[in-house]
């Protein structure tokens, strides 16, 4: 039976071949790539319209009584800004980025030696088990890993016990910035490992070896040595990680009890609570272009860094 | 290695592991209020989430969509990557850039623009939007995996057997395909366990009668904690664990993470 399934699977490669050649594909050959890549880009491009759309509605004013799209106006924006909540709406903001900065600064603190050591680690026992730890925070969900922080951190939790070993008493951390902050290091430490370990890997260790033997110092090995040439990779690891923490909506919600909203907090109230698809649109809009700035920024400082290192050589 | 490495690691370490082991004890937990140390220790957790209809029927459409994802992003992102990676022409850069959006765009906003334009198209309350979504924005997690494969396959194994007279069908589906399936596979996993563990996309794009697991734990989690999503955060932690265990034993994945030369 073996010998003719094989055969039964032949004869439909043979009759694919035939048809191809029938249907004289190989005209085909020069749009193949387009062809290939064509399902993808609509999939995506779903996203895009949807983006286009947001900024469409972005731009319109709306009447929450009767539920009607207005004229073209920059009501929704002035709302952001304009009494009585556009305070509330600023500090949101800069509470979510300078939280943001602060988490994927102590990412980078943290991170970066992480990936340092799985690279050059002699042991694969080590580097196995430091990897595998590293991953399952990434895929096991935000809520999980806001639950997990939530039984650390809440009053009769884990951190309380452990400090209460100590004898210090201690009413748990919720609804403040610590425990937001903390939990959301979770997952941003092991994301800004696995981005730069690619740029550790690259460096010649023969180089380290080399400064070390001249007389450098640990530190000055770090500063002049290991840092600029994994400078790519923590590039990435920044802008990847700012994206992550800026969008966070769990964290601030559980961790910060409501009292601590982020943007995506506030974008969620104004679809849940007010049903209002226009100013979410106009305050995710806003988001976006914050983080599409703080993308093109590196790429931005290494060409103004050419401009003026041309401009001072000539 | 110096102490500063040494001490970076072992906060590293701690804030890593220590979430994922008091989840696995509090799922074990035998009281009626969820505190650290438990109380006591039994199986009740997971004897009422079996028993709670609602979490069940949330953790089997949050399984739909992961395979909905998987299915979507494999049809649409394994050709895309063998064209992206084999071919060369034009617009190629700026196509992968363009592929990459779900990823460069915030969560949220990415949610609220599937919002509008699943609003407007009317489907709002159906399973598959979802999936669409959480399909958008990890397609380039697939991709990355399949296209680290296809870089390490040599192309001239797909040149030998052409010249050997095998037809482009033939080449391949016995020699790219296979050669590129640790990364077909690893990709998949990754992008299965995502889908079935995303948040804010399926925050947006549920309702109150389809709502996806990650949903229903974050509502309960509004007030104290019951028992049962301890079992199902427990659940997703070793369903986490046994899946990055899988993967790192891989090859395809070690190449990914730590390319060897």
């Amino acid at each position: 039976m073996g010998g003719s399934d094989v055969a039964f699977g032949w004869r439909i490669i043979d009759a694919i071949i035939a048809l191809g050649k029938k249907l004289r594909v190989e005209r085909l050959a020069r749009v193949r790539p387009y062809l290939m890549v064509a399902p993808a880009f609509l999939l995506v491009s779903l996203l895009a319209v949807g983006i286009f759309y947001l900024g469409w509605l972005s731009i319109h004013s709306y009447d929450s009584f009767l539920l009607k799209q207005g004229p073209i106006s920059t009501d929704q924006y002035r709302r952001l800004v304009e009494p009585p909540s556009g305070e509330f709406y600023a500090n949101t903001l800069w509470r979510t980025m300078t939280m943001s900065l602060a988490v994927t600064a102590s990412s980078m603190l943290l991170g970066i030696p992480a990936a340092y050591f799985i690279v050059r680690t002699s042991s694969r026992a080590w580097r196995v088990t430091v990897l595998v730890l590293m991953l399952v925070p990434f895929l096991m969900g935000e809520i999980v890993r806001t639950f997990a922080w939530f039984l650390i951190l809440a009053n009769r939790g884990a951190l309380g016990w452990f400090l209460g070993l100590f004898g210090i008493q201690d009413g748990g951390i919720l609804g403040t910035p610590l425990g937001v902050f903390v939990g959301m290091l979770q997952v941003s430490v092991p994301l800004v490992a696995l981005l730069v370990m690619p740029a550790v890997r690259r460096i010649d260790p023969n180089l380290e070896r080399a400064a070390a033997t001249l007389g450098a110092s640990p530190a000055r090995v770090w500063r002049h040595i290991v840092l600029p040439l994994a400078w790519p990779g923590l590039a990435a690891a920044v802008i990847v990680v700012l994206l992550l923490n800026i969008a966070e909506y769990d964290m601030p919600a559980i961790l910060g009890l409501g009292r601590l909203p982020f943007v995506a907090n506030v974008i969620g109230d104004i679809y849940t609570l007010q049903q209002n698809l226009y100013l979410g649109s106009a305050f995710s809009l806003v988001l976006l272009i914050i983080s599409s700035a703080m993308i093109m920024l590196p790429f931005l400082l290494i060409r103004l860094y050419w401009v003026y290192f041309i401009a001072r050589k000539s | 290695m110096g102490p500063v490495i040494r001490i970076a690691l072992a906060i590293v370490l701690a804030l890593v592991a220590v979430p994922l082991l008091i989840v696995i004890i509090v799922s074990f937990s035998g009281d009626e209020r969820l505190i650290f140390p438990p109380g006591s220790y039994s199986f009740n957790p997971y004897s009422a989430l079996i028993g709670n209809d609602a979490i069940r029927e949330a953790l089997w459409r949050s399984l739909i969509v992961g395979f909905q994802v998987v299915a979507l992003s494999l049809i649409v992102g394994v050709p895309a990557t063998i064209a992206l990676v084999r071919y060369q022409f034009r617009f190629r850069f700026g196509i992968a850039m363009y592929l990459i959006l779900g990823v460069a765009t915030p969560l949220i906003a990415s949610a609220f623009a599937f919002l509008v334009l699943f609003t407007q198209a009317g489907v709002l309350g159906a399973l598959w939007p979802i999936s669409v979504g959480v399909a958008v924005v990890n397609l380039p997690f697939l991709m990355f995996s399949v296209a680290s494969s296809l870089a390490s396959l040599d192309p001239r194994l797909e040149e030998a057997a052409a010249t050997l007279g095998a037809e482009q069908v033939q080449t391949f589906l016995f020699v790219t395909l296979p050669g590129i399936m640790p990364g077909i596979l690893s990709g998949t996993i990754m992008v299965f366990v995502l889908g079935i563990s995303e948040f804010v996309i399926s925050l947006l794009l549920s309702t109150v009668s389809n709502q996806t697991l990650p949903i229903a734990m974050f509502s309960s989690l509004r007030g104290p904690p019951p028992p049962e999503v301890a079992a199902a955060a427990g659940i997703y932690v070793v369903a986490a664990l046994l899946v990055v265990i899988t993967l790192t034993s891989l090859k395809s994945t070690e190449q990914f993470f730590y390319r060897a030369d």
